[in-house]
């Protein structure tokens, strides 16, 4: 089944290291909130602010998930250390996205994937059968991957912070545009097919995708 | 779980548990938790469970089925092993490692239409269900195969541990003197077709909401758990008066079990039956919404009640089942709630040829 959509607003943030104007004191206005938000709630908040979505159907994926706080875990056991409760609740996949919600009261449906290098593509989708049910949907992947030891993992030489996000709604006109599955230097592949559909959607004209549910 | 559907089933209805204390596991500390009693890896238990679906079902493969996965650690277990083992990251295998290892590697073995993986902690694979049932309505799929997995691993034992909600013995949900919970690793799967068959059980309605309130402490006001449980029942177009029996999230925890109960009092009142078996089988996290979705699906299917290990002083003196009971059921929901403030709710009804 196939159907289309638009890309409302669109949002791209993405550092070799670290992300730095991410904005939080401004974005997040609770200290304690703040203080605790781990890197990829940081990028997801200004990535939604860019787009504009407060509130409402959230489909966020990650391939690898909140990996600083999860090694952060794996190294206090390692080192027979205490385990930070920060940490461990903050390890789960869904953390960025409920931070989110937590931020801006926003009490809908959010669901997180994480599918390897296809998690993007699946977003889409899963955010597509939403659109179904719900009028605008907000769509985002992000990777923070910069943790210490990251190094003879990083075989592909991806820049370490990244995130994509998208406003969509469902489209009753033709695609616009089509994507091309390419592998980009740098961008992680859990990312890749939303990245390429951001490169191609231009400001100035409409952007309709199709999306096999 | 403690073995099969029968063995597992077997165990809820008498009362018995798979759950065991250990003192080697957490630094001057008893934790009691729940491991598979067999031999076989893990790998091997997910493709002896999907195949065991794959038989008993009227599909020659998996060739026309949509997976999707309900997993919050993934391949941790792996990872750790060579963590602690090497004292590096380096000899790591990230495709073991990611949600999406469980999806890889029943896709390698079976060769699925497509995969797709779900990680919200512990609602994960019940968020797995409410897709399929939603993939299934439109007519987009005609087979779905629905698998929460969650090995046990040190990195949940810990964390949980740190959190100071694991109990040292086998957890009493729900019960005024409740120590926390244990946590235990689980397979559950299920096959969703747009067909009815023989005995078919039918996912009728499923609703989620999110808490916006704390990154890991449910909303004591319980609206995240009410909102979910009402939008199923919407879902459904069913009054809370159909409902026969809960499988509550139940997890042992003080925060979750005063919510839970706070909701399903305020929408069922204090008649309705209800019971955790978590005290049987132990959280398993992203696992547990497919596992206890099979528990709704036995009960259903068998007219037995399934009883709670023990219920004899409970918070806001809900019906809790006492002893397996025989009962003429045609819905049953399932909760579930997460990390995040991450709820869903299941309901699930006999077939109804009219």
């Amino acid at each position: 089944m196939k159907i289309n959509v638009e890309i409302v607003k669109k949002a791209l943030k993405h550092n070799k290291v670290k992300l730095e104007d991410l904005n939080e004191k401004e974005l997040v206005k609770k200290m304690m909130i703040r203080r605790r938000l781990s890197r990829s709630s940081r990028i997801l908040i200004n990535l939604a602010h860019e787009c504009e979505f407060t509130k409402g159907v959230m489909v966020y994926g990650s391939a690898f998930g909140e990996l600083i706080d999860t090694v952060n875990i794996l190294e206090s056991i390692n080192n027979n250390l205490a385990v930070s409760p920060t940490a461990f609740q903050n390890s789960v996949y869904n953390t960025a996205a409920s931070y989110h919600s937590i931020v801006h009261g926003n009490q809908s449906e959010i669901l997180t994937l994480s599918c390897g290098d296809e998690t993007s593509y699946n977003v889409m989708q899963q955010a597509t059968l939403s659109l179904l049910k719900n009028k605008e949907v907000f769509a985002c992947v992000v990777e923070a991957m910069n943790f210490d030891g990251v190094e003879p993992l990083n075989k592909c030489k991806n820049e370490l912070e990244y995130g994509v996000a998208f406003t969509l709604k469902k489209s009753d006109e033709k695609a616009t545009v089509e994507v091309n599955d390419k592998e980009q230097l740098g961008v992680p592949s859990s990312l890749s097919w939303m990245k390429n559909l951001y490169d191609i959607c231009s400001d100035e004209e409409k952007c309709i995708v199709e999306i096999e549910l | 779980m403690c073995g099969n559907t029968k063995q597992t089933m077997d165990a809820i209805f008498s009362k018995t548990t798979s759950l065991k204390s250990f003192e080697d596991i957490v630094p001057e500390k008893v934790v009691c938790v729940g491991k598979f009693p067999t031999s076989l890896s893990f790998e091997e238990l997910l493709y002896e469970s999907a195949n065991e679906i794959l038989e008993s079902s009227t599909l020659d493969n998996f060739s026309n089925t949509l997976l999707l996965v309900g997993s919050s650690v993934g391949g941790m277990a792996t990872s750790e092993k060579v963590l602690f083992r090497e004292n590096s990251y380096e000899n790591i295998d990230i495709k073991k490692h990611t949600i999406d290892s469980i999806a890889l590697a029943l896709d390698n073995k079976f060769n699925f239409l497509c995969t797709r993986s779900f990680s919200t902690a512990c609602t994960s694979s019940a968020n797995a269900l409410k897709t399929a049932k939603e993939l299934i309505n439109i007519g987009a799929y005609e087979n779905i195969l629905v698998v929460g997995a969650d090995e046990i691993c040190l990195t949940t034992i810990f964390g949980f541990s740190a959190l100071g909600i694991l109990s040292d013995e086998v957890c009493t949900p729900f019960q005024n003197d409740r120590k926390g919970m244990n946590v235990a690793e689980g397979i559950g799967v299920l096959l969703i077709q747009n067909k009815s068959q023989k005995n078919s059980i039918e996912l009728i309605g499923a609703g989620t909401s999110s808490d916006a309130f704390h990154i890991a402490n449910p909303d004591p006001t319980a609206a995240g758990a009410i909102s979910a449980i009402t939008n199923a029942l919407e879902d459904a177009s069913l009054t809370p008066s159909k409902i026969n029996y809960i499988n509550a999230h139940g997890t042992g925890t003080n925060a979750n079990d005063s919510t839970e109960a706070k909701a399903v009092k305020d929408i069922f009142g204090d008649e309705i039956h209800i019971s955790s078996s978590k005290s049987n089988i132990g959280h398993t996290l992203g696992a547990a919404g497919a596992i206890e979705a099979i528990i709704c699906v036995e009960a259903l299917n068998k007219g037995l009640l399934p009883p709670q290990i023990r219920c004899d002083d409970n918070e806001r003196d809900l019906n809790f089942v006492s002893e397996a009971k025989e009962l003429k059921m045609d819905y049953a929901l399932s909760n579930s709630f997460a990390f995040g403030g991450n709820n869903t709710s299941l309901i699930f009804g006999v077939y109804n040829e009219d």
